[in-house]
């Protein structure tokens, strides 16, 4: 059984190897900072992205257009997805009541936390008129699905903070003593917490009627994302009935697989394995095939309905990703990103040795990769075929990967700034 | 003109580019920047006001960051782009004193000065003071008829048959009950006057924003015929892809059904043509009536089928022979009907269809329709028809065809190239280009580079090209480049650093039309009067005063020492009924087939205009002279068929570049203006090769490949369009191209060539033309 | 009143001379077009389809629709889109926040984007071209044809496309007036509006082209 300082390494210890690491982050900040600062003084143009009619430019190849959304809307659903991560086991936890998985509950919480506002910044980054945001508030129309996505997210975020501080708010005490040196953040941060009995069952109370408003957000906040594209009738292979349902499943498949990933890292690096144990771990990549066999169903159905007797637009779309340009990345997609993963986790149903948890770490690295794809394979394609037009071309720029690739140094750091503040392992797990 | 009495103010006048359409315009002005320009009225119900692409992008061209400022002197070898900027004064003392030295040296004529139809009003652009210059140092000067784009077969043909080169007002096509559009594409080169072929077609009246069913227009069937599908095509009712340079064919063998079906108008052809007109078979002359008599009489002769008796052709009561061969005096005598219909049982449609390519049924019925849909009008491009070497003879074949039909000289009907062409002889030019009856020796642009080169038929030495775009669209360019290295002196005045005078020793900035008062006629039959608009741009200065300031410095300057309004007072006192230049401003436009404002060579008497309406053909016999004397001795008094000089499979050149090379032009530049424009550019992007899908596979070329089109003389660059859209063995690229850095060698005149035909130079001011089209090429991938 | 524009492809010759006018009404930068001319045949533009020699071609120019049910106006998040009562989808550019969603919904690729700060020309540092009542418009907003609503709210009911178009193509008024140019128009001949099974209920209609008879050749 680990200790309690076990689980507070992260808070105390800091090797070489962890300044190395920060110090790479902060210097791809810095560059993403660049980036992004040349993108606000000049504006989109520093990407790829173009209109669906672009007029020709002089002397250029006659293009009829290029997609208005790339890889920033294309991060945004991804991080979207991967904020799934923490009501996902948190529901489990509480409402279903598996202890068995408390241990990972706390880091997939964080995830959430840093992942929401990843999402916010990817859409920042694609404004026109970033100075205009405000905009959004003042005249928000109810009509537009963006604001859906706008109201559903904000109060994603707003209920896991709150999930997050009251979980955290008896380990928030406990730091106060453990680490003297500290005493005065966590004292003002634990805000009077007496550590009563009463107290830790009103808390535990409200957490679980909590997690239980939180699970209907979740599966708004991916829907009402889905529903920018479902409720398209203009564009191809978006104007589906089953995209928000598609779009949840997929959103769960990248949190409990991110979860999965921070598990095993986390593990691996503070030798954890009497924490966070091959049960547990096995227990998240069961989970995790369940989900991935559903999206797959549904992924096959979509492709079904389109190539059976789909319309021209439909097929347009669908002919570009199976025959066309984009066929390398669909189909490596397809057969490498989802079928090595699938095979790995389906391994185990064949016998409990047959699970490897670092395979299946590999799996839930894969599996996000390719999730991040799928969705540009969702965004970008039905984007270059427009009816009425030519097909049209989409090339990210430099600047343009530099700014998303941002979103992934940020969210790392913040990761980072949380474990060296707060323990990741609820203390509750390794006190005596 | 209107001014509004504060804010913008909009003044009218007219585009005066080298465009039949000659649009009004009406020109916004905010605080002595032009803002804006839309399509101003004429006035006139029928004849709405129009405008287009390349009127509408005007003020990139005004405005555009590359107009020439200053004057420039060359400073390095000729052609490498090294200037210094001199002061006008400098530049006028140069070029005043190099000419002078150059007359001096080798006689006044070996100066050249070449106004060409880049602008075309009357002061400072192709019959303006350019040629009045000219004219006062006793200098050598083109014509502006006799052009270097190929205008010029036409309107030779035309005097040959009519008598002079005249066409209906376009709004006439809504009379008509067929319109045949020949080698022309007038959707994208006269883009206006689309309008009225789309209304004969609709039987409609439409202005902007209205449309109205026309209650005397009786609907028209329109058919294109062209090699390539243009827009015109696809809005026509039948489309015939002939082979190239065959249209004299397809006419003759269309005479040939009609005249074997009995469906001419035989009145017509005897009261209006020479048809019943003997001729002697022994001289090709015609029979004058001194030959049979004696004396001094030279009336024409006809065979009276009533006395069955050769008597001359105005007596009275007499029934004139069209057919048939006759004996009188022991010479050979016949009809020149029955020598056309000699001619033309040559080409039945089964022949024709060998030659053209267009299915014997075909032209079968294509010339019963023509004949039956009475009256049918002939629109004929410049291009299809006449940037060919014998485009003067296919010309002729098409006017005798609607002769024979009775169809010239009544509204719906005609052969129609160029409308508004003798509205310049309406005016009295004569003091404006010749005072005090000096005059400039008239040497074709086609002769130029032998000239220099060669001395003949004089010593050219040194040149001025005003409004000229000379080296990119003369005939081929190579030659035309050697001759311009060869010039001891050459000035260039333009708005822009053309690859013409890239070749200057002087290069002059020119004002645009906006920038000067001046004064339209052409392109329709209304007066345009065209106000300065805005103050010159930069040092730039029209070409009546760079003319004069010249003259000036040659000791001629009391020729140039008046103001524009003084020389367009000159230039209206010809007008019998006083039309005077105040009037002419305050109505901004003037209709002249209204009025009768004519000279005596001019006279509109009806409305829309149409030539010729109480048939006089101002011909030697005063009719249709589908048998020309002038063309014996030539052996092609009748309009003959004859294979194009170059562009023949017969030609054994056909083996070794056996494409047809089209240059024909674009609705994106109106020749090599607006190239760089850049709204326009962002549409038209790049020069291209259009070849068919059968050619391309051949050559292992695919849309979009760089291709190489070269043959003896030269070779271009460009980007290949693969198209079903033209005929198999045909290729064509746009021509006006300048190069440039991405395109260095697009100008198709690099392929080109400056064969002359000897028989144009029957007419005087028409033997210049420059068969563009009449070319062979092979292409190959680059 | 309801706004509306009628279009006839049995004339239209793809001169782009309407597509210019509006460029200049508009003073639109470089590499933006609110109207634009398609061509329904070939994969190049002014290219037959079908083999040589039964070609077809025909002309199709393009401008915002403004639909009735208009996707564009359900979906842009701060109302910057708004359908007027006479009929004009109108984009405030002073409230766009560039997000790009009308270029997304819009059936028909209209709206067209400032991804760039927007370059005139001639550019706009000595004076404006065009109507002085249409706004610049700055890098980062969407923009799109407003039916000349410059020239609408001052009582003019000929947007500049129909005044410059050379061959009698465009017509445009109000489709509630029964004595209309396309009240009558509408009524007399067979008209189609763009991807109609949609349910946009565009308000631009098309006279259908006319086919023209082929004539096959021999050699």
């Amino acid at each position: 059984m680990a200790s309690e300082d076990s689980v507070l390494q992260s808070l105390t210890k800091t090797g070489t190897a962890f300044y190395v690491f920060v110090l790479a982050l902060l210097v791809l900040t810095g560059e993403f900072l660049y980036a992004w600062y040349t993108q606000l003084t000049t504006g989109l143009i520093v990407t790829g992205m173009r209109s669906i009619y672009n007029a020709p430019n002089y002397m250029a190849p006659y293009v009829a257009g290029g997609s208005p959304w790339g890889i920033y809307i294309t991060n945004f659903i991804f991080w979207i997805g991967i904020s799934h991560a923490g009501i996902a086991i948190s529901a489990s936890v509480r409402l279903m009541d598996l202890k068995k998985y408390k241990v990972v509950a706390r880091m997939a919480e964080v995830l959430t936390l840093v992942a929401l506002p990843m999402a916010g910044l990817s859409i920042v980054f694609d404004q026109g008129r970033p100075d205009r945001i405000i905009n959004l508030l003042i005249y928000g129309r109810f009509q537009s699905p963006m604001l859906w996505d706008l109201t559903a997210i904000t109060t994603y975020f707003m209920g896991t903070i709150v999930y997050l501080y009251l979980s955290l708010r008896g380990d928030i005490d406990e730091l106060a003593h453990k680490l003297p040196r500290r005493e005065w953040f966590y004292k003002r941060l634990a805000m009077n917490y007496q550590g009563t009995e009463t107290e830790k069952q009103r808390h535990n109370q409200t957490l679980w009627w909590l997690a239980l408003a939180i699970v209907p957000i979740m599966v708004t906040v991916h829907s009402v994302v889905s529903f920018v594209f479902g409720l398209m009738i203009a564009r191809g292979q978006w104007y589906s009935t089953i995209f928000a349902i598609y779009f949840v499943v997929g959103a769960i498949v990248s949190g409990v697989a991110a979860v999965y990933s921070l598990a095993w890292i986390f593990r691996w690096l503070y030798k954890w394995e009497s924490l966070i144990t091959d049960e547990v771990l096995k227990g998240i990549s069961w989970a995790l095939r369940n989900v991935l066999i559903i999206y797959i169903y549904l992924w096959i159905a979509e492709e079904l309905t389109t190539r059976y007797m789909g319309d021209s637009a439909d097929l347009r779309v669908s002919d570009y990703l199976w025959f066309g340009p984009y066929a390398p990345i669909f189909w490596t997609l397809a057969i490498f990103g989802f079928g090595i993963p699938a095979i790995i986790l389906l391994k185990p149903i064949f016998g409990k040795r047959h699970f490897n948890p670092a395979l299946t770490f590999a799996a839930s690295i894969i599996l996000n990769v390719a999730l991040w794809v799928k969705r540009f394979t969702i965004v970008v394609p039905s984007l270059l075929n427009p009816p009425l037009y030519q097909t049209g071309v989409y090339i990210p720029t430099p600047t343009e990967v530099s700014i998303m690739l941002g979103t992934f140094w940020l969210a790392a750091l913040l990761y980072i700034a949380f474990i060296k503040l707060f323990p990741i392992i609820d203390l509750d797990l390794v006190k005596g | 003109m209107q001014a509004l009495s504060a804010g913008p103010q909009i003044f009218r006048t007219a585009h005066a580019n080298n465009c039949d359409g000659s649009c009004g315009l009406s020109v916004t002005v905010t605080d002595g920047n032009i803002t804006s320009i839309t399509a101003a009225d004429f006035g006139n119900p029928d004849f709405p006001a129009r405008i287009c692409l390349r009127g509408l992008s005007q003020l990139q061209y005004v405005y555009h960051p590359d107009r020439l400022k200053y004057p420039l002197q060359s400073v390095g070898p000729r052609g490498s782009g090294q200037w210094q900027q001199i002061s006008w004064d400098e530049a006028t003392t140069i070029i005043a004193n190099k000419f002078a030295a150059t007359a001096q040296k080798y006689g006044p004529t070996s100066v050249y000065i070449a106004p060409y139809t880049g602008s075309l009003p009357v002061i400072n652009g192709l019959i303006g003071a350019g040629y009045r210059f000219a004219s006062v140092i006793g200098a050598s000067a083109g014509d502006f008829e006799g052009d270097n784009e190929g205008d010029s077969a036409s309107p030779c043909g035309a005097n040959e048959i009519l008598g002079n080169f005249d066409g209906h007002e376009l709004s006439d096509l809504r009379n008509a009950r067929m319109i045949i559009l020949w080698g022309n594409n007038l959707a994208e080169t006269d883009i206006p006057d689309m309008r009225f072929v789309l209304d004969a077609k609709d039987g409609t009246i439409t202005s902007a924003g209205q449309t109205t069913p026309n209650p005397t227009g009786p609907g028209a069937k329109v058919v294109a015929i062209d090699p390539r599908y243009t827009p015109t095509a696809t809005l026509s009712d039948e489309w015939y892809p002939i082979r190239p340079g065959t249209d004299g064919a397809l006419a003759l063998s269309m005479i040939n059904v009609i005249i074997n079906e009995n469906l001419h108008n035989t009145s017509y052809i005897l009261n209006y043509t020479v048809g019943p007109f003997l001729v002697r078979q022994d001289t090709s002359m015609f029979l004058r009536e001194k030959d049979l008599a004696g004396g001094t009489s030279t009336k024409y002769m006809v065979y009276d089928t009533n006395s069955k008796s050769v008597v001359p052709y105005d007596q009275s009561g007499i029934t004139p022979a069209l057919n048939g061969s006759y004996t009188a005096k022991n010479i050979s005598l016949k009809p020149a009907f029955q020598l056309l219909t000699d001619l033309v049982n040559q080409y039945p449609p089964s022949v024709a269809e060998t030659i053209t390519g267009i299915a014997a049924s075909d032209i079968q019925s294509l010339a019963e329709e023509f004949a039956a849909r009475s009256p049918a009008a002939i629109k004929a491009g410049f291009g299809g028809i006449s940037h060919w070497y014998y485009g003067d003879l296919t010309y002729r074949a098409m006017i005798t065809l609607s002769a024979i039909c009775g169809y010239i000289g009544v509204h719906g009907g005609g052969v129609t190239t160029y409308n508004g062409a003798l509205l310049d002889a309406a005016l009295d030019l004569g003091d404006w280009l010749n005072p005090d009856k000096l005059a400039y020796t008239y040497l074709p642009p086609i002769q130029f580079c032998t000239a220099v080169l060669e001395g003949k038929p004089f010593q050219v030495k040194a040149a001025w090209f005003p409004i000229d775009n000379f080296v990119n669209q003369q005939g081929d360019t190579n030659l035309t480049i050697s001759a311009m290295q060869a010039l001891d002196f050459v000035v260039v005045s333009d708005v822009f650093m053309t690859p013409t005078a890239q070749y200057a020793d002087i290069v002059l900035p020119v004002a645009t039309q906006y920038e000067r008062e001046d004064l339209l006629a052409g392109g329709n039959y209304f007066l345009q009067y065209m106000p300065k608009i805005i103050d010159p741009l930069w040092e730039s200065k029209t070409d009546l005063d760079m003319f004069g300031e010249v003259a000036q410095k040659m000791g001629q300057g009391k020729y140039f020492d008046q103001s524009p309004e003084d020389y367009l007072n000159l230039i209206l006192s010809g007008l019998p009924s006083g039309l005077t230049l105040d009037t002419l401003k305050s109505e901004g436009v003037v209709p002249l087939a209204d009025q009768d404002y004519g000279t005596a060579s001019f006279q509109p008497i009806t409305h829309p205009y149409v030539p010729y309406y109480k048939q006089n053909f101002p011909t030697p016999s005063g009719r249709i002279e589908f048998y020309a004397e002038s063309l014996v001795p030539y052996n092609m008094p009748l309009p003959l068929y004859k294979e194009p000089i170059e562009a023949s499979p017969t030609n054994p050149l056909y083996q070794k570049y056996p494409l047809v090379f089209i240059s024909s032009h674009t609705k994106f530049r109106t020749h090599t203006q607006w190239d760089n424009l850049p709204w326009l550019r962002e549409v038209i992007q790049k020069p291209f090769l259009e070849i068919n899908p059968t050619d391309a596979q051949a050559r292992g070329i695919n849309d979009g490949d760089m291709v190489t089109v070269f043959n003896d003389r030269g070779s271009i660059q460009v980007v290949a369009r693969v198209t079903n859209g033209i005929k198999p063995g045909v290729v064509n690229s746009y021509q006006g191209h300048w190069n440039n850095g991405d395109f260095p060698t697009a100008t198709v005149n690099n392929l080109t060539h400056q064969k002359i035909n000897p028989a144009q130079s029957v007419v005087f001011l028409f033997q210049s033309n420059t068969a563009y089209y009449d070319v062979l090429v092979d292409v190959k991938k680059s | 009143m309801k706004l509306t524009m009628v279009i006839d492809l049995s004339r239209c010759l793809g001169c782009w001379s309407c597509a210019v006018g509006c460029k200049l009404e508009n003073n639109e930068p470089i590499g933006i077009w609110w109207n634009r001319i398609l061509t329904t045949g070939g994969q190049e533009p002014d290219t037959p389809s079908g083999d040589y020699p039964d070609l077809k071609m025909t002309y199709l120019p393009i401008n915002c629709q403004h639909c009735d049910n208009a996707p564009c106006v359900k979906v842009c998040p701060v109302a910057a889109l708004t359908k007027r009562s006479d009929g004009i989808v109108f984009l405030d550019w002073s409230r766009c926040i560039g997000c790009r969603y009308c270029l997304v919904a819009c059936p028909y690729g209209i709206p067209a984007f400032n991804w760039g700060p927007p370059v005139q020309s001639p550019d706009n540092s000595q004076f404006q071209i065009g109507n002085p009542a249409v706004p610049v418009r700055p890098v980062g907003v969407s923009e799109k044809c407003t039916f000349c609503f410059q020239r609408v709210d001052v009582g003019n009911l000929t947007p500049k496309c129909i005044e410059v178009c050379p061959a009698g193509v465009r017509f445009f008024g109000d489709l509630d007036d029964p004595n209309s140019q396309v009240s009558q128009i509408i009524q007399t001949k067979p008209t189609v509006r763009l991807r109609e099974e949609l349910g946009t209920e565009p308000s631009v209609y098309y006279v259908p082209p006319r086919n023209p008879a082929i004539k096959v050749q021999v050699t």
